[in-house]
């Protein structure tokens, strides 16, 4: 190809700029790269996601698939070029307030689209702004608060829900972060510039082999490509044990690493791996590892079922399912002498640390990670590692973003699961027993608690004087497991509503009234023997949702007269989920720091997926204090800053790490008391340098200014840790597994199509027992993320190997799948939690499916036992409902 | 194009910007014929549509003329993928580039002609195989020329990530008769004879009822089997002659 003569010359937010006119640079590379606006996000790099949207003027286009030599001439404006006179504009202000950036990864592309809309039609309605948003993705927000931003920017905008209270607990506090996201300014670890020196990293993955494998001599594939610096395996990882993050010998799971390649970026871009001397013994399964089963059993459940009026059975099984983070994975490494530096999107940086420094055979404070904001990223995957060998062996700063296909096929999966159980009644509809079984298919070694969770949930948020529940998790599938929302509780879920629904219906009660009758309340036991005593919410939750159930459930019946092809549906769910760690120890460590400056400094573990944790543990910090929330930051989510909280997993960031942030506050406002000498019962103001305790009439100021700092310029430092009360469980699952239960319901509106076997989700209404909504908008936030990720696993998700090698063939919820959400926000404090608060991601997941599913039982009289419930699946499943009812 | 050795034209580069990208193509020049005026825009002659093979599917989908003539075009041009899609990609690049695309589907359904730079080819000599097209070695589409029928709708299901049609039935009816073309169903956009016919005789959705969809040929995979497709085809076309207008 001729080299470039020439330039591209383009309007870029009102300026003008120039590119070497290659013919095939995309301007997506050259925006971000040539030009430094890293705004504009690269999602999948295959034209498939939408996320690097910009617009071509004026028009919305996707930056990936316009080459620069087409917009020649052309006026380019990115998320960089909306702001209004260099202050925010109405539309990036609004999505601030709603809440509509979470991890902000699809934000900017979300708000071009947004302005090309509304710079076309001042006052659009909800419908034109879904056309106007079609094609962009996103797996935080459910899209609703999205909508809503955009609805409150136009010319037209709707009346905004007031805020709540005035004291930082309640208050709907804008994210944080919320500004860098809709600015184009937060850079994640894809955007942060390559230092000149850096060695870039390919790593070789098994593809879809399993079984032995042996490298052989490798020297002449590498004297054959000078731009490799270095080959990497397990022989140069000395962490043993399943610590490496290359496969030792043996492949335990498909796309896992074998190697990687270190070198020169274009030098690796152009080898052609499968020349790789790698033998592969091609067997059947490759996975290693035992089975591992749990029970939990209390009273006798086979007396129960043979003696009750009425049982009932099912089998339910899932589909392989994949996070699909929107943020291409990206790491980069460099050593500092005999500390490693590690920069990545992660949500969990301690955990990281522990796994780099056993991989890498160092000590932990040997390992230094920086989170970086996550776009969805967890940091499960073995990248992060690998990155951080390369770097600590060649001595050179190591990065790499590995190809979406490769990220798909090694990042870790929701695991499939089988579930099969049986539930009875007696002839009031109360429940006799519930026994319930689920096998997880689970890749070799997995660290997951999938089992253990389904166990605990499986008999339901319900009064059961005899429950059983077994599951197990078979290695030999040959994928790593993840810890994927609501893993376990989710699938409890799918199992015991389903069967719940099913007594209803045989025994006629309505099925609202049936869940009702049996819920978990405040003196009642747990089938893990645990006697509830604190917040159980779930009947306030079935009574929020009585009113639209039963508007709706009548709605349905008239809509379903006459023999159309459209069929309406209301259905129901419960979901609890227990709140962190079962039955083991999950401390959590927060300090908070009064610097000289006069703003106080929260080290706490807040990295996140755009969860906006973070935001709330200010808010517990400042309520504690008494002081408002702009006093306070947050320090960078960086090992060397932060005590370790563990992994946000089982939702247990605002209640276990929240309340170790209030102890800290508290052990923080005794210190300033104390250098006060006015009592305990006072209340603190700050300004300027000193701190104004007040106590009855009597005030004293500290002067913060001229007491000794630390490093970081703190003066003061509070501290404080919790680890909820938990017990061991014996062998029957008896015990105290969790402190606190999260409860919800939810209430889906279907509408199935009986010719093709679609399903519409019109309308989802959800009731969540919070504890104390610390900032509902961020709560609301998650419950709508967590109905839409439901609907998709529902409905859509399925990960098959090579199929869904990119987004074009794994299917996520987009904006035209959204129903109509309500939240209602049930506030039953937890005395254990600060300020009453539980957390609430997992909970806002669980209901979803199985609420889905009953929804299309009472539209069609079909019962769907696979997920995702796919239009072929839905059709068989009507046609066999008819030839049963015929039949009968 | 005749200087360059293994050249490929770019047209919106909806398909071809992502295979560059994962190098599953490595051509020697990239031949943008965007900028030829005359290959992008919509004319109306003599009952003769004839669209511009650079026309993005924005611009059909909002054309005047083109909602006046034969508006089930306009709505499958607006139906296709998302608004960032429609904006760039063309009628050009769909048709040329995937016989299993929504496009195909009109033009088989329209008896539609397409011109090139060497000659014209009737539709249903044009589309003749799994990413095959009668398109010789350089050969590049210039326009479409669409019949106007009397009535016309197109019925699609999809359900993919990609948005494509697992089925999609195109039914285009004019003095010459009934046409029916099903895309997405086979490796080929294709025409139904026997629905044509039945068609001919009774233009209602009843007239579909009774006949049996062959399964051979359909595509089964994990998102729809060949049954399930069959079904499918015999839906869509009720409700492409429900909605024909």
């Amino acid at each position: 190809m001729a080299p470039p003569s020439k330039t591209v010359a383009f309007g870029l937010n009102g300026h003008g700029a120039e590119v070497p006119a290659e013919p095939e640079r995309r301007l997506v590379d050259a925006l971000r790269q040539d030009l430094g606006l890293t705004g504009t996000k690269i999602g999948c790099d295959t034209g498939d996601c939408g996320l690097c949207l910009v617009l071509i003027d004026g028009r919305p286009a996707r930056s990936c698939k316009a080459p620069v030599s087409q917009v020649d001439g052309c006026a380019v404006r990115t998320v960089e070029g909306i702001l209004r006179d260099g202050a925010l504009s109405k539309l990036q202000q609004t999505f601030i307030d709603r809440g509509a950036a979470q991890c902000g990864f699809c934000t900017p592309a979300m708000l071009i689209a947004a302005h090309a809309l509304l710079v076309r039609n001042p006052t659009p309605d909800a419908e034109a702004v879904r056309t106007a948003l079609a094609g962009i993705p996103c797996r935080c927000t459910g899209y609703k608060s999205i909508v809503e931003a955009v609805l409150a920017a136009s010319a037209d905008p709707p009346a905004l829900a007031a805020g709540q209270g005035t004291t930082p607990v309640g208050a709907r506090l804008p994210a944080i972060d919320a500004k860098a996201k809709v600015t184009g300014a937060e850079r994640f670890a894809a955007d942060l510039p390559p230092d000149p020196e850096t060695l870039y990293v390919r790593i070789v993955d098994a593809g879809d082999n399993l079984g032995a494998f042996v490298i052989g001599n490798t020297a002449p594939f590498l004297a054959k490509h000078p731009g490799i610096v270095r080959l990497l395996t397990a022989a140069d990882s000395p962490g043993r044990g399943g610590s490496s993050p290359f496969a030792e010998n043996t492949i335990s799971y498909r796309g896992q690493p074998v190697g990687a390649l270190v070198g020169d970026q274009a030098a690796l871009a152009a080898i052609d791996v499968t020349a790789l001397p790698i033998e592969w013994k091609k067997s059947a399964s490759g996975t290693t590892g035992t089975a591992r089963e749990w029970n939990v059993v209390s009273g006798d459940t086979d007396s129960a079922l043979a003696d009750s009026h009425l049982v009932v059975e099912t089998t339910i099984d899932t589909s392989l399912a994949d996070a699909a983070i929107l943020e291409p994975e990206t790491a980069s490494a460099r050593r500092k002498g005999n500390i490693v530096e590690i920069t990545a999107g992660t949500t969990s940086p301690c955990a990281d640390r522990a796994r780099i420094a056993a991989a890498l055979g160092l000590t932990p404070d040997q390992v230094r990670i920086v989170a970086a904001p996550a776009g969805g990223a967890r940091g499960d995957s073995p990248l992060s590692t690998i990155v951080a060998l390369a770097a600590w062996l060649t001595g050179r700063p190591a990065r790499c973003t590995p190809p979406r296909a490769q990220s798909l096929a090694m990042s870790p999966k929701r695991p499939r699961a089988k579930l099969s159980g049986r539930a009875a009644c007696d002839q009031w509809g109360y429940f006799a027993a519930m026994d319930a079984k689920g096998q997880f298919d689970i890749g070799a070694d997995a660290e997951t608690d999938a089992g253990l969770r389904f166990a605990l949930h499986a008999p339901g948020p319900f009064y059961l004087p005899a429950a059983r529940a077994k599951s197990r998790a078979e290695p030999g599938t040959a994928y790593a497991a993840s810890a994927g929302r609501g893993l376990g509780t989710a699938e409890a879920a799918l199992l015991y509503d389903s069967l719940v629904d099913e007594l209803a219906d045989q025994m006629k009660i309505d099925p609202l009234q049936f869940r009702w009758q049996n819920a978990l309340r405040r003196g009642l036991p747990t089938p893990s023997g645990q006697w509830l005593t604190t917040s159980v919410g779930l009947k306030p939750c079935l009574d929020a949702l009585r009113p639209r159930w039963q508007t709706a459930r009548e709605d349905a019946l008239r809509y379903n007269t006459g023999t159309a092809r459209l069929k309406r549906g209301v259905g129901i769910a419960c979901g609890w989920s227990g709140i962190g760690a079962p039955a083991r120890p999950d401390p959590a460590v927060a300090r908070i720091g009064l610097g000289q400056d006069g703003l106080f400094t929260l080290y706490a573990d807040a990295a996140d997926g755009g969860a906006g944790a973070g935001t709330a543990l200010i808010q517990i910090a400042a309520e504690t204090l008494g002081l408002p929330t702009g006093l306070f930051r947050l320090a960078k989510a960086d090992t060397d800053i932060i005590p370790d909280a563990g992994p946000p997993s089982a939702s247990r960031r605002i209640f276990i790490l929240g309340q170790a942030v209030r102890l800290a506050a508290s052990d923080l406002k005794r210190q300033i008391l104390a250098l006060a000498a006015v009592g305990t019962d006072a209340t603190l103001a700050v300004k300027g340098r000193a701190v104004t305790v007040t106590a009855g009439k009597q005030s004293k100021q500290v002067d913060f200014g001229s007491l000794a700092s630390d490093s970081r310029g703190d003066t003061l430092i509070g501290s404080g840790s919790f680890d909820p009360p938990t017990l061991d469980l014996d062998a029957a699952g008896q015990g105290l597994p969790h402190a606190v239960y999260a409860f919800a319901a939810q209430l889906a509106e279907v509408v199935v199509d009986t010719a093709d076997g679609s399903i519409l989700v019109l309308r989802v209404t959800a009731a969540q027992d919070v504890g104390r909504a610390i900032n509902p908008t961020l709560i609301e936030g998650h419950i709508h993320g967590g109905i839409v990720q439901g609907l998709g696993w529902t409905l859509f998700e399925r990960y098959v190997p090579a199929e869904s090698a990119s987004f074009k063939g794994y299917r996520i919820p987009m904006i035209a799948d959204m129903p109509t959400i309500e939240t209602i926000l049930i506030e039953d404090p937890e005395p254990l939690g600060p300020f009453g608060a539980k957390s609430v991601r997992d909970a806002a997941f669980v209901p979803t499916a199985p609420a889905i599913l009953n929804a299309v039982f009472n539209a069609t009289g079909a019962r769907i036992v696979s997920l995702p419930a796919t239009p072929p699946r839905v059709l068989a499943s009507i046609r066999e409902a008819e030839r049963r009812r015929s039949k009968a | 194009m005749a200087t360059a050795a293994d050249g490929r034209f770019l047209a919106g580069g909806h398909a071809l910007l992502p295979s560059l990208k994962q190098r599953l193509d490595h051509p020697s020049d990239l031949i943008d014929p965007g900028a030829i005026a005359e290959l992008r825009g919509v004319t109306k002659a003599g009952g003769i549509l004839t669209i511009g093979a650079m026309t993005p599917h924005a611009d059909v989908a909002n054309s005047a003329v083109v909602r006046a003539s034969i508006p089930a075009l306009a709505d499958l041009a607006a139906g296709i993928g998302d608004p960032q899609v429609r904006n760039r990609a063309t009628l050009g690049g769909s048709v040329a580039g995937n016989p299993t695309a929504d496009y195909p589907a009109a033009l088989l359904g329209l008896g539609a002609t397409i011109h090139t730079d060497r000659r014209q080819i009737r539709a249903d000599d044009f589309f003749v195989g799994t990413s095959k097209t009668a398109l010789g070695r350089g050969e590049i589409v210039t326009a479409v020329a669409f019949p106007v029928p009397e009535k016309a709708a197109y019925a699609k299901f999809s359900g993919l990530a990609s948005r494509y049609a697992i089925a999609g039935v195109f039914v285009g009816k004019s003095s010459k008769g009934v046409r029916v073309a099903v895309t997405g169903a086979g490796a080929c956009v294709f025409r139904d004879l026997d629905m044509e016919n039945a068609l001919a005789a009774d233009f209602a959705p009843r007239a579909i009822d009774g006949l049996r969809i062959p399964v051979s040929g359909l595509r089964s995979d994990r998102h729809a089997s060949a049954e399930y497709r069959a079904h499918l085809i015999g839906v869509m076309a009720r409700r492409a002659v429900a909605a024909c207008r």
